[in-house]
């Protein structure tokens, strides 16, 4: 009985988590500049004059694999915009993270960069992940979210629409 | 050596059925708690709050291994006595005074060595009980409570904020033990690890933490674990005898 009961409360509690990009509160951060797949290396300033999201992410976080095809589609839909996404893996071995997105057919174009040791992420405080920062084209962050969406539905992209023109 | 031998023991303990004795315990706000005992003859008492709802079935086999190597183990369901779901609201909503009352409870009856063990949002309420037990007691006579192992503790004061330091709930600086810590390196967590430890040490703890290569929180429990992960869950029953091992228990007042 009492573990029929526990179990009702557990299908009326459970929720499932839903973000949404919010104004961001925290301090300026640091630049950086990881290496990519292909061993080129990007230096977040050096996208100043575009709207940059960086998301931070790891082969074990599930919502951050559903959501990266979603990333995509928003790239897509931003073609010929001033528009860019940085996805910086969390400190794994870019060898496994090749074979992960191979293995699960994963297939973006948008650069994947490697913080192989942590030093991103210990700057910018990353504590859950996925976690987004969305920059304005001078390189201030503007919003920020923890947590998996859905980076191609019309609220984001209207929320993009300002800084885009701005 | 003690170690080597442990490991050994664990090798000869069956890994399948786990055998232990239930009973329940009648606490102060009338709530029944039950508890799983794997008893054994050594002087150290293992206290588990699995919050597991009493289905971990590799806690029991990690309890058994244990109990099979000398060390008493006593699972409670803190969750299922209080009609709670196994969610972080309201594992975080538990103010230890369950915990406090168990630890009163075994130290009645036995004069072992308490150590406690528990894993995520678990690491609140049994901190929680604990610093209630120590203030309690006031420093009166050897206290029976001497550690804590936390598997993955989420001791977070709120959400993370992007951009924003992990701040953690006023329990971390308020509570003295010799504390384990096991962070998998699969989890967001283990870029806090530090972070935490010099927040506990601050409060008066003794912290060792130890991240365990190739393996996601919770990874015992996990429906789809990677080789690393079954691998890692056999060892359970000797990590958790060699942290008790390093905490170098003393049962004295100067806590």
């Amino acid at each position: 009985m009492k573990s029929f009961l526990t179990a009702l409360l557990v299908l009326f509690t459970a929720t499932a988590y839903a973000g949404e990009l919010k104004p961001y509160s925290g301090a300026p951060l640091p630049d950086f500049t990881l290496q990519d797949r292909q061993g080129s290396s990007h230096r977040l300033s050096q996208y100043r004059g575009k709207v940059v999201m960086v998301n931070f992410w790891a082969t074990y976080c599930t919502p951050c694999i559903k959501e990266m095809p979603s990333m995509q589609r928003l790239k897509e839909k931003m073609n010929g915009r001033d528009f860019v996404i940085l996805a910086v893996d969390m400190a794994e071995e870019a060898a496994d993270v090749v074979a992960f997105l191979a293995r699960y057919n994963i297939k973006v174009d948008f650069p994947i960069l490697f913080d192989t040791e942590a030093r991103v992420i210990e700057q910018w405080m990353i504590s859950a992940v996925p976690t987004s920062f969305i920059l304005d084209k001078r390189g201030t962050i503007r919003y920020a979210l923890y947590g998996g969406i859905e980076w191609d539905r019309t609220e984001v992209i209207e929320l993009l629409d300002p800084l885009l023109n701005e | 050596m003690r170690i080597a031998l442990l490991m050994w023991l664990f090798a000869l303990a069956a890994p399948l059925h786990a055998e232990f004795v239930t009973t329940t315990v009648t606490l102060d706000d009338e709530s029944d708690v039950d508890l799983r005992m794997f008893p054994a003859e050594g002087n150290i008492l293992l206290l588990g709050f699995p919050c597991d709802q009493g289905t971990g079935l590799n806690e029991a086999r990690a309890s058994q291994a244990m109990s099979a190597a000398g060390i008493e183990v006593w699972m409670a369901d803190l969750l299922s006595a209080h009609f709670l779901a196994r969610t972080p609201s309201s594992i975080r909503s538990l103010d230890g005074n369950n915990v406090r009352q168990l630890i009163e409870h075994i130290a009645g009856q036995t004069d072992k060595t308490i150590v406690l063990a528990t894993s995520g949002y678990g690491s609140v309420p049994v901190l929680r009980g604990a610093r209630l037990w120590r203030q309690q007691r006031q420093g009166e006579g050897p206290d029976p409570l001497q550690g804590a192992i936390l598997f993955y503790p989420l001791l977070n004061a709120s959400e993370p904020e992007p951009g924003k330091a992990v701040e953690y709930m006023p329990v971390v600086h308020d509570t003295a033990l010799n504390i384990a810590i096991f962070q998998p390196e699969k989890s967001p967590n283990r870029f806090w690890v530090k972070h935490l430890q010099q927040a506990l040490e601050e409060g008066g703890s003794h912290v060792e933490s130890t991240i365990l290569k190739g393996v996601r929180n919770n990874f015992y429990r996990l429906k789809n674990p990677t080789a690393k992960e079954r691998a890692m869950t056999q060892q359970l029953p000797e990590m958790i005898a060699s942290a008790i091992e390093k905490m170098n228990l003393k049962k004295d007042s100067s806590q």
